[in-house]
């Protein structure tokens, strides 16, 4: 199987503090791949590092076998929510174009085939009557919804999402939680910061366990294990239950 | 109306009321962009920072125009090295480097010029828009405009979600030096029309009007240059007829618009909740 993402002896330190040390990964392409480790292990500033948001002290990253450059336009990307600017001037489906913004290049502008791309979207996800809505006035589901709709205008390869289900609805989790399966089924590899540990074994098929560096990585049934996860949390397996993890 | 008539007679009034319904115009639409990456104070700092330039340039006997350029660029650079450089936070920085650029700006005036220079420098005297003040302003116009509508969708992800914006590889930082070099450009536009002190209230106060008014970035920018505009007339017309400095008449003419909206706005104005509330209970 081709490999989506290639991670060698990976270092990243903030002014002087080391975040992540000594990291290597190899993924699959294909797989929906959950990245978990609890809060400060360094589980975004792997991700920022493997998108080159952050430099690096040493080691090497490679997508499909080549440097991100060559592929950016081919990883779409979801923040956070809390790092948009919700009160901002624009509507869903304006938010929803900028999918199509990576593939459009320089100087050209969306016209009706993106604005089509993009109510396709929008009806993926269950939001098109929600389209002249400024983005500000949904749910923190549908916010997120919003954000799905406008990765898959971008039609990526990879795709990276950065907590995607803090603080939204369960309707809103069914329906991306689908549409991300289903993008996996066509091919697609996705990567999902998640912090919690329910439902990690409905969801992910691989997973990378973070915690200051790389603890494991493999397929779900390998590595969601109570000592596996006692080490990634640091904390005693009872604790760990209480998140609502069924271990093995 | 005396007003109308002069105008039609006296050279000088239409080159201001040109002058400076333009940089009404290009004010709101660099201000929209100021207002929504939360950069005011960066604006207010570049428009101060400008002042030193401008007396190099009499001392050299260039066109203030580079000089002003140059030293709105080495501020926006110098506030983005401290902060970036430092634990100094960006407003801090801000405030170190735009009061020594006053400062600096205003020995070096009072060494090179007269006082009454100063003050037009300060305060804006725009009955004085020479023809050649006219043209550059004309050209920073055309300039700002082309830019903004060219590189509209950059601007507007880069803007909105900066992090997807580096992801597919657009250079952010690049893109908010530009925007700082048009701020400058702006700026010193705007000199004349309002003066240095009070360039931020042409650039900040229309576009938080327009912000109040709609829900599109693209109606945002139109509307607050309007608001720009019709501020900029405001101000020659009582500045004319009244023999008041030009910038504090704009300042207090975009402040009233902003209040009437920050009013009566249907969506984000703070009185129709309160009347629905009313009828509510």
């Amino acid at each position: 199987m081709e490999q989506s993402l290639d991670v060698k002896d990976l270092t990243v330190s903030y002014s002087n503090k080391i975040a992540i040390k000594n990291f290597d990964v190899s993924v699959d392409s294909g797989k929906l791949i959950g990245i978990i480790g609890p809060n400060g292990s360094g589980k975004s500033t792997f991700v920022k590092s493997v998108l080159d948001l952050v430099p690096k002290d040493s080691g090497e990253v490679q997508i499909f076998g080549k440097s991100i450059d060559k592929i950016r336009k081919n990883i779409a990307y979801i923040p956070q929510r809390s790092h948009i600017d919700w009160n901002f001037p624009i509507l869903v489906k304006d938010t929803v174009i900028q999918g199509t913004y990576p593939k459009l290049g320089l100087f050209s502008r969306p016209k009706e085939k993106e604005k089509k791309i993009a109510m396709e979207a929008l009806k993926k996800v269950g939001m098109e009557e929600f389209a002249d809505k400024q983005i500000g006035e949904l749910s923190g589901g549908q916010q997120q919804r919003v954000f799905v709709a406008r990765s898959l205008s971008q039609n990526a390869d990879i795709l990276f999402m950065d907590e995607p289900f803090v603080g939204i609805d369960i309707h809103s989790e069914e329906v991306i939680i689908k549409i991300l399966k289903e993008l996996r089924d066509q091919g697609k590899t996705l990567f999902v910061i998640h912090h919690d540990l329910t439902k990690v074994e409905d969801y992910f098929d691989d997973l990378i366990l973070v915690n200051g560096g790389l603890v494991a990585a493999g397929p779900v049934a390998e590595v969601f294990t109570p000592d596996l996860m006692e080490k990634t949390f640091n904390a005693p397996l009872a604790v760990l239950e209480n998140m609502g993890g069924k271990l093995s | 109306m005396s007003f109308l008539n002069d105008l039609l007679f006296y050279d000088y009034l239409q080159k201001a009321l040109i002058t400076s319904i333009m940089v009404g115009i290009i004010s709101g639409v660099i201000g929209s962009f100021i207002v929504l990456r939360g950069m005011s104070l960066m604006g207010d700092a570049i428009s101060h920072a400008v002042l030193p330039g401008i007396a190099i340039s009499y001392m050299l006997g260039i066109s203030y125009f580079y000089g002003a350029v140059v030293a709105g660029v080495i501020a926006a650079v110098g506030i983005g090295g401290i902060s970036q450089n430092s634990r100094i936070k960006t407003d801090a920085s801000i405030g170190i480097v735009f009061s020594t650029a006053l400062a600096l700006g205003i020995i070096l005036i009072t060494k090179a010029q007269s006082a009454t220079d100063l003050t037009q420098i300060l305060f804006g005297n725009v009955l004085h828009v020479r023809t050649s003040d006219m043209w550059i302003t004309a050209g920073v116009s055309l300039l700002v405009i082309i830019i903004i509508v060219v590189f509209y969708k950059e601007l507007l992800i880069a803007t909105f979600d900066e992090t997807m914006a580096r992801v597919y590889g657009l250079n952010t930082r690049f893109i908010h030096y530009g925007l700082m070099v048009l701020l400058t450009l702006v700026a010193v536009a705007s000199l004349q029309t309002v003066g240095v002190i009070l360039v931020v209230s042409l650039l900040i106060t229309p576009a938080s009007t327009a912000y109040l008014l709609t829900n599109r970035l693209s109606i945002m920018i139109v509307l607050s240059s309007i608001f720009g505009a019709s501020a900029a007339v405001v101000g020659i017309y009582y500045s004319y007829m009244h023999d008041l400095p030009s910038g504090p008449i704009i300042a207090i003419a975009s402040a009233i618009l902003f209040v009437l909206v920050l009013i009566f706005s249907p969506r984000q104005g703070v009185l129709w909740p309160k009347l629905r509330k009313m009828k509510k209970s």
